[in-house]
């Protein structure tokens, strides 16, 4: 009876303590969409700033199908903390596309750039804002109160930037690299549904599936279908 | 009275018809910071980035920053063009009436103006947006009334009068006019234009239905994804049309089918002005000439429209549509006036 109710304690302290790593490969089916060149000639400053004209980030998807800037996280998750926060204006694009912040968490604002900028958020259930980013300004810090689903942070001087946040009251989110991998470290030992994120397919086309993470490295992988034409 | 034929002074006429022309061009240059997506490209208001707005270095005005920037510098002439017209008629006129509505002209364009801030200040909420283009169209029907009041042949005794009715009917057609130009503002301002992207029909259909908007968003998703984005699409644009792509709600459907709608009701009547016209008073060259080119400004509105779907929104179509709406609404406007002036003999 002893060895059964410690064994009984260990599993539970166990499982309070041991926590699991979540990684895996978002993928695209189908034909991939020519990635289009944005048309930067509003800014020479903008133009001026890439060798080669720079490409739409809206579906970024490499040789072998793997996309980046898929934002995934682990739904109804506790805990975590998530690495600084950091949105750049560099060569008139967003740098990442894609970033996940915890509320109250500062995300800090720059403008590498030569240019003026405005940081327009689209924001739903924290408050919008938009405020002014000349070149002399280069740094500046916002934070949200409220977990939020992705929406857009936009420039409206130069129409084709736009990058996506999304809100979480835990710290266990990713945004997959160009190779379409994302970990997620630390994650609690337990079950969980993980979701992925895509700008072109939004919140009416994420993918879920559900999880087991035990001490060690749980699986998920996700693949977005392009949709098919209607016969 | 209105009417003293003493009091003609040549210069204030044509100070009038530079503000009214200047106003035009600015309901142009507001058209294009909508079509742009600009309107917030300057996030602070009177200020521009920090700066005195007339202080702000040309070099600055990049993107969407030439429209909004442009839109609020045009605006000032404007405002000042309207200012000194008020002032001179005050010094020079003991006219009440044109006292009252050159007073009523600029404290419209200072309330535009006001309402131009706050629609920057509260991020283009709809019924901001809405009023500040709509109140724009009254104010350039006022500069209208101003360069027909100060004109000579206004303040001539009339040697040819019109059938009252005329009056009557020009009255309904500028209000339907005025009715078709608030819809248009709100469904644009609230990024209803694109629901459809087929004319006549609206998703497939001639009268939408409310209940069918999960099958109209699945079909235009399938568009959207085919025309709009997954292409080599050459749109220019392309980076302003994202929230014009959102989903099709009920409220957006209704303004939308009711703009639509409203059109055809206004080419009804006014092509019914033009024949009565045609019928009653022939011998008038003034409205023959004046309803003729209300007949063909609408006519050149509803293919301007059509072509706004067509093109999927494109940026120039669209805001010729919105700059042409102004002008029939002030041609309207004009014979409304004129056939007030020459309904009655007494």
């Amino acid at each position: 009876m002893l060895k059964f109710k410690i064994s009984v304690i260990l599993l539970l302290v166990s499982s309070l303590t041991l926590a699991g790593t979540i990684s895996g490969t978002v993928t695209f089916d189908g034909k991939t969409p020519k990635r289009k060149k944005l048309k930067m000639s509003a800014d020479p400053v903008c133009g001026s700033a890439h060798k080669t004209p720079a490409l739409s980030e809206k579906l970024v998807v490499n040789d072998k199908g793997q996309i980046k800037n898929v934002l995934v996280w682990v739904k109804g998750a506790k805990g975590g903390s998530a690495s600084p926060a950091v949105l750049d204006q560099n060569g008139c694009m967003y740098s990442p596309h894609v970033i996940g912040v915890q509320k109250g968490q500062d995300l800090l604002i720059k403008n590498s750039d030569a240019t003026l900028h405005n940081i327009h958020s689209m924001s739903k259930e924290n408050s919008s804002f938009n405020f002014a980013m000349p070149k002399v300004v280069k740094e500046k810090k916002v934070s949200f109160d409220k977990i939020e689903e992705p929406f857009a942070i936009k420039c409206d001087v130069h129409p084709w930037m736009k990058s996506w946040v999304s809100v979480f009251d835990h710290g266990f989110f990713a945004v997959t690299d160009e190779n379409g991998h994302f970990t997620i470290e630390g994650v609690p030992a337990g079950e969980y549904e993980i979701v992925a994120w895509q700008e072109w397919f939004k919140m009416k086309g994420v993918i879920t599936q559900k999880v087991k993470v035990t001490d060690g490295e749980s699986v998920a992988d996700f693949t977005f279908k392009r949709p098919s034409k209607k016969k | 009275m209105i009417y003293q034929p003493e009091k003609y002074n040549s210069k204030l006429h044509a100070w009038s018809i530079l503000t009214m022309i200047c106003t035009f061009i600015l309901i142009f240059i507001g058209g294009l910071v909508k079509s742009t997506e600009s309107g917030l490209s300057v996030p602070d208001w009177p200020t521009t980035y920090g700066e005195n707005m007339f202080l702000f270095p040309i070099s600055n005005m990049v993107g969407g920053v030439l429209y909004e920037h442009g839109h609020r510098l045009f605006a000032s002439l404007v405002g000042a063009l309207i200012l000194i017209q008020t002032v001179w008629i005050f010094l020079i006129d003991s006219n009440l009436w044109l006292k009252r509505i050159s007073l009523f002209t600029l404290f419209t364009v200072i309330f535009q103006g006001i309402l131009g801030g706050l629609t920057v200040h509260y991020l283009l909420p709809v019924w901001i947006s809405a009023s500040h283009g709509t109140i724009a169209q009254t104010t350039l029907c006022l500069t209208v009334l101003l360069t027909i009041i100060t004109s000579q042949s206004w303040n001539k005794k009339p040697e040819l009068f019109l059938n009252p009715k005329i009056f009557k009917i020009a009255l309904a057609v500028t209000i339907l006019i005025w009715t078709q130009l608030i819809l248009g503002a709100i469904m644009r301002h609230s990024e209803a234009g694109l629901i459809a992207f087929d004319y006549p029909t609206m998703n497939g259909d001639i009268i939408p239905k409310i209940s069918k908007i999960t099958e109209y968003n699945n079909l235009r998703n399938e568009f959207i994804w085919e025309n709009i984005e997954n292409s080599d699409s050459t749109l220019s644009q392309i980076d302003v049309l994202d929230e014009h792509l959102e989903p099709i709600t009920s409220f957006k459907l209704l303004i939308h089918f009711a703009h639509r709608t409203w059109a055809l009701i206004v080419f009804g009547f006014i092509c019914y002005f033009w024949f009565y016209i045609f019928k009653y008073s022939k011998n008038n060259r003034q409205f023959i000439t004046g309803s003729s080119i209300l007949l063909i400004a609408v006519s050149l509105q509803f293919i301007l429209g059509i072509f706004t779907i067509w093109t999927i929104r494109d940026i120039l179509i669209t805001t010729l549509h919105v700059g042409n709406g102004s002008f029939v609404l002030a041609s309207s406007f004009y014979l409304t006036i004129w056939s007030w002036r020459l309904k009655n003999k007494n």
